[in-house]
């Protein structure tokens, strides 16, 4: 998981809030893999996830001002690049489907799953894949933010700008939507 | 944990998303142009320079207004350096007023001249692409950004800039400086709202209005004018220009 140690965070934050340009682009590095990656599986485009994040980092500088004490950076960042990434495939007159794809198959001879992991065959994967593009929109949101992202359920929330509870009721229904999927597939 | 879920964060490591950018130059960039507005352009500014929020331009034509402000400017003859007053510049609901979305090969079929497909450093290709016909010989927008948050925006049109033309219609607070842009003459406008007047290819005198935009590089290349606009420095417009094939 990306970030930082909470009281490092919180220091870099209150040296930001104070003026201290060096620890805003420390907190820049730490959380621009997660802010572009949660850009862009709103937004649906490099391009404006790119956008979206730097607009995001430069709208959390100003409004840092308001930033809750002690409170987590992550969650507060990434729901104001998830504000800019959604107005701008809105903007674009996208739907919010995730349009991803697997990578190439890894390369052989990397280091043994570990024993309590059940790796997917490739086609399982590519099935588990196409069950959640069957999702509703809002669905796959979670899903991805929840799993792909490995927000908790809080960061999920806030990211998405959800109460937890509708982030828990859409994860249960879409996994149980995903295990009806799953089970057709194999029947 | 349960295993459909294991799953689910299996299939996010074996996702293929595109490979995250480095965001910290162009953020310290940025905020340190809030900081402090007039620091001096550096090379790893252009990207974030050009990144700001940025402006854009109307093209329109007003007759009356055009015929009016020159014969107060009294363009052919006098020597009027600056003027007080500007034609309004009604703006549309739309903001932008860029013609119709096209695609390069629309553009190419609709317009009298070879379009010079730009491909900008730092900026890559636009992101969208406008024909503005009212122009004589039809006007070519090139955008990046969104319409609703233009970041540069790269306009080429059959014209001729006249040096005496381009020097009669200075507004207050605007200010006009001839620059070299590849060996090609070219005008660096930068302040408040502007007028740029030119010649079309029959050699009427032809107006552009640019909104917003504090600053504009208007430079030629053969018979064309590009133009380029937004919110940034002299250094960033010259480097972008330079960048245009």
């Amino acid at each position: 998981m990306e970030g930082r140690p909470l009281e490092e965070e919180n220091d870099l934050v209150e040296q930001a809030k104070r003026g201290n340009a060096r620890a805003y682009e420390e907190l820049v590095r730490t959380y621009q893999g997660i802010a572009f990656r949660t850009a862009y599986l709103v937004a649906g485009s490099a391009d404006e996830a790119r956008d979206a994040a730097q607009e995001g980092f430069v709208k959390a500088y100003r409004a840092l001002g308001r930033f809750r004490r002690g409170a987590p950076f992550r969650p507060w960042l990434l729901q104001i690049v998830a504000n800019e990434a959604r107005n701008r495939r809105r903007s674009a007159g996208r739907r919010a489907t995730l349009t991803l794809r697997l990578a190439a198959a890894e390369p052989s001879g990397g280091a043994a799953p570990s024993p309590e992991a059940t790796l997917l065959a490739s086609d399982e994967r590519q099935r588990l894949l196409q069950a959640v593009s069957t999702l509703r929109e809002e669905e796959q949101l979670v899903i991805a933010c929840r799993y792909f992202l490995d927000l908790s359920e809080d960061e999920t929330a806030q990211t998405l700008g959800l109460r937890r509870g509708t982030v828990k009721s859409r994860l249960s229904r879409a996994l149980v939507r995903l295990r009806v999927d799953l089970e057709k597939a194999h029947a | 944990m349960p295993e459909l879920e294991r799953h689910l964060r299996e299939l996010g490591n074996a996702l293929e998303l595109p490979a995250a950018p480095d965001l910290v130059d162009v953020v310290r960039a940025r905020i340190s142009e809030e900081r402090e507005p007039r620091i001096r352009i550096r090379r790893s500014l252009v990207l974030a320079t050009a990144a700001l929020g940025l402006a854009l331009a109307a093209a329109m034509a007003v007759p009356q207004a055009r015929t009016a402000i020159l014969e107060f400017l009294h363009i052919r003859g006098a020597s009027v350096e600056k003027v007080q007053t500007l034609p309004p510049v009604s703006v549309p609901n739309s903001g932008l007023n860029l013609g119709e979305p096209v695609t390069l090969e629309e553009a190419r079929d609709a317009v009298s001249f070879e379009i010079a497909q730009p491909e900008l450093t730092g900026l890559g290709r636009p992101d969208s692409i406008f024909l503005d016909r009212a122009t004589p010989g039809g006007q070519v927008f090139f955008l990046w950004g969104m319409e609703a948050r233009p970041r540069v925006l790269l306009s080429e049109f059959r014209g001729d800039l006249n040096r005496e033309l381009i020097g009669k219609q200075v507004g207050p607070g605007t200010t006009i400086e001839p620059v070299s842009v590849q060996g090609a003459p070219g005008f660096w406008v930068a302040g408040a709202n502007h007028v740029v007047y030119y010649l079309d290819p029959d050699g009427q005198i032809q107006e552009e209005t640019i909104r917003l935009s504090r600053n504009a590089l208007l430079w030629e290349r053969n018979d064309l004018t590009l133009r380029i606009e937004g919110d940034f420095g002299k250094g960033v417009a010259l480097e972008l220009a330079r960048s245009v094939p």
